[in-house]
């Protein structure tokens, strides 16, 4: 079977100018596997449609007492939907491939969505066709419009069509039309066109040509003036505008005989009308020079971006009037640590005269320390200084975490983290403090397989306004044997403020059952709320839910090598790394595992508990440390997923971008989720916001059968965290977010 | 430097197969944070499947030289020895990330690749290629070249002292001549 496909590097010889190649060095037995995936020429015809997808229903009963002021549910009574998700896909020759994508939904909970009724949540159509005079893949629906960080990203309602033109200037190009709105709902709005964004955008990609590469593009987005919603209550309009942006990207490696370079540079104009102003021209720029050393575990990175005031393309998420500098450098040691220092320095309000200069300094350093003990350090220190003296602050944070295994599989996590903030304006500190200690302690009992995770967080925050101290014990178990599987969690948290005391404490527990493909779910999670002082409140809340999901598949007879979906495997992977969550799904054999972390080029899973667990570097665009991790059930996944643990020194705003990272490697790899929870902002107080659920942030796929979550879950520790997780059911809903994967840590 | 069990493990147990793929097998479970670390913040493009260039398979593949095998052997041993073999390794190359991992985190960096002995030559496949070489040429000949290669991995360990580590080896070549 050829691996190749063309061939680049001269090579003299004496008769005859010889190209040549060095297209697999021996090791056919171990890459023939791999190797298949890569051959894009062998795959034969295949007329059959097929056809997977599930139906879901859920039903949830909820009561407040007490104080509804403090109680978690806004709604009560019974809460119903149903959902309803497939996907088409028909390969109708090696080169040709048609899909489509649907999930509905009939919906009467409050929890599920703002529509009642039947809703159609996601509709997608995809034609690909590789024969024709100019390859081309079309796109209608749920798109992912796509150009640049800083000119277009974001998913739409609409169309898009890519061609691929042969081209002897390089590699490959591309030449992409997008067009498409950022209506929420199918649902017909007479609003919508007044409230909607508008997006048309042409981009040309040209890939690796002698010079490098290149990608331009422009977009122009606009949005009618209106009066507003009907049925408002406010008077508030909607301003109109039409804008246009146009960047050229350009990316170069150059290898020398020491050191590898990237180069990496984009340039962006602005015109148009931006938050009520017109004619507004400015500009953004971005320069990134990253390198790695020859035969040394050296990497380094040198990054400038600025972004001036006006520059603010509605589909784009690049901060206005902006400046960032990082230099960054790791290095990773052959005992396996790897040890990460950056430098930071930020001009918010640069373009403005209202600029606050940050200059930050930060080291990581994670790995084994020995057999079995991990260690994960991070401090940071930063100097903020507005240029108006309005603000003079330092701040410093640090933390250390351990984690240890031992007698199979049990494991013991603790850390310690403390921030340290000096306002010289002001004249005051603030300080807090944390420490946690927690343990998952796996059992076997006669064939019943679980484990029992116990844990103490301990807070301890002082500024301008008191002190505030909460303990939380937490209590987590769980338990299964064959079909049947049981959760039951337990946290308690005392809040003690200055003037005031708030008890609150919950427990869920929840039990479910698989018959055969079907899954039933039984789950019923209360809360209570006590807060003393200083007015009595008292409040509990539960909550009984029962769910169904009945999966349906019609395999093609010649639909062999492909996945649930009928895609390609590979074609939903996350962009640089090629990982592709969906194959090691629920239900993937433990076996598979080894393969598949050679497959995506991943350290090998370790055991830990019911989880297997790899140190991966899943999403590029972030340095924190990331997991591969499949919860086990018997000899099979029953869970998978990614974690991503922020460093403690990562501000909001760091997280915040993080998190948008993430975001945007998920939409380009999933598209349009099906469900996306947004709720408050990234502040200061993101552990209060998020345990108080005032803050949320959750998007929802359907994955053949499966459902893929991504946000940051509520813990019973209170720790932040980024998960991606993709399971058959979650036994939380979006909105109480208590769907994190608690007992790994 | 520091000593390397798992290379002298693996290598027990393939000892008869190749040193270089129990090299690559050990790489999978080091290949961890830096494969990949190239920032970008454009698109990229997802190829589409096309068919191949038309080709013409000769019915009669005739001989690639020797001498052009074994030049292209050294020099991927002097690649290999130099850190620039990603220059060398096909665009579609399974999994070359990880190879270039085990280069910077398992392989001891004084490790050399020694070519021994070149055995059997043997052509795979051969087509007439639409593509010259160079502008004005002629179609030119690619053939694909099957190589069994004798070859010794030889660096120093603390423990062990010097370490040599033979194996044989299959290169899999495409070479591109004028027709």
């Amino acid at each position: 079977m050829p691996l190749v496909h063309d061939a680049q590097r001269l090579f003299p010889a004496s008769r005859w100018p010889v190209t040549i190649k060095l297209c697999a060095i021996c090791a056919i037995c171990i890459y023939a596997a791999v190797a298949n995936a890569q051959a894009i020429d062998a795959a034969p015809a295949d007329e059959d449609w097929q056809l997977s997808g599930s139906v879901n229903a859920r039903w949830d009963h909820y009561a407040v007492s007490g104080d509804a002021d403090i109680a978690p549910y806004a709604s009560t009574g019974s809460q119903y939907y149903s959902d309803f998700a497939a996907t088409f896909a028909r390969r109708i020759s090696a080169y040709e491939k048609m899909s489509a994508q649907i999930t509905a939904a009939i919906n009467e909970s409050a929890y599920r969505g703002n529509e009642r009724g039947g809703v159609v949540q996601q509709l997608k159509a995809l034609w690909e066709k590789g024969d024709a005079a100019i390859p081309f893949r079309a796109e209608a629906g749920d798109i992912f419009a796509y150009q640049s960080l800083r000119t277009l990203q974001r998913g739409l309602r609409g169309g898009q069509i890519e061609w691929q033109p042969e081209t002897t200037l390089g590699k490959r190009q591309s030449v992409l039309l997008a067009a498409g709105t950022s209506a929420t709902s199918y649902r017909h709005n007479s609003n919508a066109e007044t409230s909607n964004d508008r997006f048309a955008s042409v981009g040309w990609l040209l890939e690796e040509t002698p010079m490098g590469t290149f990608n331009l593009s422009n977009t122009w987005a606009s949005r009618r003036a209106g009066a507003g919603a009907s049925g408002s209550t406010t008077n508030s309009s909607y301003p109109g505008y039409s804008q246009s942006v146009t960047s050229l990207g350009y990316l170069q490696t150059i290898n020398q005989s020491w050191q590898r370079l990237f180069i990496q540079g984009e340039r962006a104009l602005f015109r148009g009308a931006a938050d009520g102003q017109a004619g507004v021209h400015d500009q953004a720029s971005m320069v990134t020079v990253e390198g790695r050393v020859i035969n040394l575990p050296l990497n380094y990175l040198a990054r400038w971006e600025r972004i001036g005031q006006g520059y603010r393309p509605s589909g784009a998420a690049a901060p206005a009037d902006a400046e960032q500098t990082t230099l960054q450098a790791s290095w990773r040691f052959l005992t396996g640590q790897n040890i990460v220092v950056r430098a930071l320095q930020s001009r918010d309000g640069w373009d403005s005269g209202r600029e606050t200069k940050a200059r930050t300094a930060q080291a990581t350093l994670n790995g084994p320390v020995i057999d079995k003990l991990f260690i994960n350090t991070d401090m940071a220190i930063q100097q903020r200084r507005a240029l108006d003296d309005s603000l003079r602050d330092r701040l410093a944070n640090g933390r250390v975490e351990v984690s240890y295994s031992f007698l199979g599989g049990n494991n013991i996590r603790s850390g310690f983290s403390g921030r340290r903030a000096e306002s010289e304006v002001a004249n005051t500190v603030a300080y807090s403090r944390d420490w946690f200690i927690q343990a998952g302690l796996p059992f076997d009992w006669s064939g019943i397989r679980g484990t029992f995770s116990p844990g103490i967080t301990w807070r301890n925050q002082v500024d301008t306004t008191g002190t505030q101290k909460s303990f939380s014990p937490t209590l987590l178990f769980t338990a299964s044997r064959d079909n049947h599987s049981f959760t039951f969690s337990r946290a308690t948290t005392t809040l003690k403020l200055s003037d005031a005391i708030v008890d609150a404490s919950g427990k869920q527990t929840a039990f479910s059952y698989t018959y055969g493909a079907r899954s039933f779910r039984i789950t019923a999670d209360g809360e209570a709320i006590s807060r003393v002082s200083p007015v009595d409140q008292h409040a509990q809340a539960r909550r009984i839910g029962f769910s169904i999901s009945i999966p349906f598949d019609r395999a093609s007879a010649r639909a062999i090598g492909r996945n649930a979906s009928g895609l390609d495997a590979g074609a939903a992977s996350i962009a640089g790394s090629g990982f592709d969550i969906a194959a090691m799904g629920p239900n993937t054999p433990l076996a598979n595992l080894e393969g598949l972390a050679a497959q995506f080029r991943i350290a090998a899973f370790a055991s830990q508990g019911d989880y297997r667990v790899s140190e991966a570097q899943i999403f590029n665009q972030i340095t924190s440390r990331q997991r591969v991790v499949a919860k086990i059930n018997g000899e099979r996944v029953t869970i998978a997923a990614i974690v991503v643990d922020p460093n403690s020194g990562d501000t909001s705003a760091e997280l915040q971008r993080q998190y948008e990272r993430i975001q945007e490697s998920m939409l380009r790899a999933y598209g349009s989720p099906t469900i996306n929870s947004t709720q408050g902002n990234f502040s200061q107080q993101l552990t209060n916001d998020l345990n108080a659920g005032t803050f949320r942030r959750v998007m929802e796929w359907r994955v053949g059968n499966n459902v893929l979550r991504f946000g940051i879950p509520r813990r019973l520790d209170g720790q932040i965290r980024f998960e991606i997780q993709l399971a058959a059911q979650f036994n939380s809903s979006v909105e109480a977010n208590r769907w994190s994967l608690e007992d790994f840590r | 430097m520091r000593p390397q069990p798992q290379l002298t493990k693996i290598n027990a147990k393939a000892a008869s197969k190749v040193a270089l793929a129990a090299l690559l097998a050990a790489g999978a479970i080091f290949s961890t944070t830096h494969a990949s670390a190239q920032l970008r913040d454009f698109r990229s493009i997802n190829p589409i499947a096309t068919p191949a260039v038309p080709a013409l398979r000769l019915s009669s593949p005739r001989a690639v030289p020797r001498e052009v095998v074994e030049k292209a052997v050294r020099d991927i041993a002097d690649a290999w020895n130099s850190g620039r073999l990603e220059g060398y390794l096909d665009r579609d190359f399974a999994n070359g990330l990880r190879l270039e991992d085990v280069f910077r985190f398992t392989l001891p960096r004084d490790a050399k690749l020694v070519v021994l002995s070149i055995r059997s030559v043997s052509v795979l496949d051969q087509q007439l290629s639409r593509e010259p070489v160079t502008p004005h040429q002629a179609p030119s000949v690619v053939s694909l070249v099957n190589a069994v290669v004798e070859t010794q991995i030889e660096f120093l360990d603390g423990r062990a002292g010097f370490v040599r580590l033979p194996g044989s080896n299959e290169f899999t070549l495409r070479i591109t001549e004028a027709f």
